[in-house]
């Protein structure tokens, strides 16, 4: 994309009224153009102006007392956690001493075995990476859901599994789908449980849901270009996935 | 450019008052910060939410979750990309927008007075005026008619360019173009967006 063109579509882009393919355009520009992204920034400020011409009644004195009240309650202190209780437990004395003595003996075990404790430190090392990723990513996660490009969709169970539910994170600017779901009875053999874009046409397809033995799933698919999404839902279909809804459906987002 | 009455206060924090906020806030996580900000721009996001919705109840709902989520997002709040006014604006729109959507409770037919309040909101209330309201509405009063219908279903009523050029049965390319055109204008009248808060300095 060019920055004329990115120029011309900047006020849609912002008001979240273009394309998903379009969406996706510009934030690749977006993210390579320091020029337009400083005019992106600009428009949205000036767009966040419009409110500043409305004008009505006082919001209710409820609101700010309903605040006042999670605040208090968002402060007050919580329970000391088991591992608060056993880090207070190391510092008495008779305790202490005890921690003394076991330290010894394990850094002599250390000495003893450095080369298994190399090995083990490796692993532990590839470990930590690991979980690095997984918390650079549960991140990300966490700022796409936070981000006020954000929306939700809340899946409801259907009659074959009312308890079941789910939620849709939707960020219209990435054109992304973050969805949750929960309780999902396990899917019988040759069995699983598919995601669809429902939209003013046919549903489309978005993937397959792979269920722990909770029934918990997780799935992040991008939305495609030309798919103008309104809701979601996971039917049971052929476990190798089908082009079209075909079986029953058990979670549906309510409008 | 539009130079709001000097005489007129503005409604916004400046930039030195925001930065001293933003530093109770994350600095200590200051309540009365919070109840601060909550006072300065409660107005701005529980009428945005109405306009949106035109719905009193559940713009009273979007009013507190959009504080809420301030408060506890206060760690990812960076003023350098924008200020606080403009980060509560683009949240209350959002949740009210999909608000919207899930529901589906909007009139279908297009109303000519797009500034029209609903018969679901209580009695307009006339409130005091501010700088920043009296620089937005001469903006909006410079702009053709059209160019004004357009932003607003792209920013009250959350449409895409196609669905807009549907409601009006005008081709897409002119409905981008109409947008882009009613923004340059709206910038150009109302200059960067911190000369507009300086009123009180």
């Amino acid at each position: 994309m060019e920055c004329n063109e990115s120029k011309e579509l900047l006020g849609l882009y912002v008001t979240g009224s273009l394309t998903p393919a379009e969406a996706r355009e510009m934030d690749r520009h977006l993210r390579s153009c320091p020029a337009c992204a400083a005019e992106r920034r600009e428009v949205e400020t000036t767009l966040a102006m419009l409110p500043f011409a409305l004008e009505g009644p006082e919001p209710p004195a409820r609101v700010r007392q309903a605040l006042v009240d999670r605040l208090k309650e968002d402060s007050a202190p919580s329970a000391p956690s088991n591992v608060q209780r056993t880090f207070g437990l190391l510092f008495r004395p008779a305790f202490s001493f005890a921690f003394l003595a076991l330290s010894l003996i394990l850094l002599g075990g250390v000495v003893y075995e450095q080369r298994r404790f190399s090995r083990e430190l490796a692993a532990a090392n590839a470990e930590a990476e690991a979980l690095r990723s997984q918390i650079e990513a549960t991140r990300n996660q966490l700022a796409m859901i936070q981000s006020p490009a954000t929306t939700m969709l809340t899946l409801k169970g259907q009659a074959p599994s009312p308890r079941s539910s789910g939620m849709v994170y939707w960020n219209r600017t990435q054109a992304v789908w973050m969805v949750s779901a929960w309780h999902l009875p396990a899917p019988p053999p040759g069995k699983a449980y598919e995601l669809w874009f429902l939209t003013h046409g046919a549903p489309v397809k978005a993937g397959m849901l792979s269920c722990d033995e909770a029934g918990n799933a997780f799935a992040e698919v991008s939305i495609p270009g030309g798919v103008f999404p309104t809701n979601a839902a996971v039917s049971l279909e052929p476990a190798q996935g089908v082009d079209a809804p075909t079986g029953a459906i058990y979670l549906v987002s309510s409008s | 450019m539009t130079k709001p009455d000097e005489r007129i206060p503005s409604l916004r924090f400046d930039a030195r008052e925001e930065q001293a906020l933003v530093s109770r806030l994350q600095g200590r996580r200051d309540q009365s910060a919070f109840l601060e900000v909550y006072d300065r721009y409660s107005r701005l996001v529980y009428h945005l939410a109405r306009k949106i919705l035109q719905n009193d109840q559940e713009a009273e709902e979007i009013l507190q979750d959009v504080f809420w989520q301030f408060w506890k997002s206060l760690d990812r709040l960076d003023l350098n990309k924008g200020n606080l006014s403009s980060w509560l604006v683009t949240m209350a729109r959002n949740r009210s927008i999909d608000y919207l959507r899930v529901q589906r409770r909007r009139r279908e037919t297009l109303d000519d007075d797009v500034d029209e309040t609903g018969q679901s909101l209580s009695a307009r209330t006339e409130v005091e005026s501010f700088a920043e309201k009296i620089s937005v509405q001469k903006a909006l009063a410079a702009l053709t008619n059209t160019q004004r219908q357009a932003l607003e279903l792209a920013y009250y009523w959350g449409l895409s360019h196609q669905e807009i050029s549907e409601r009006l049965g005008e081709p897409l390319g002119t409905i981008k173009t109409r947008i882009r055109s009613a923004l340059n204008e709206l910038r150009n009248i109302l200059g960067p967006p911190a000369k507009i808060s300086t009123v009180q300095e």
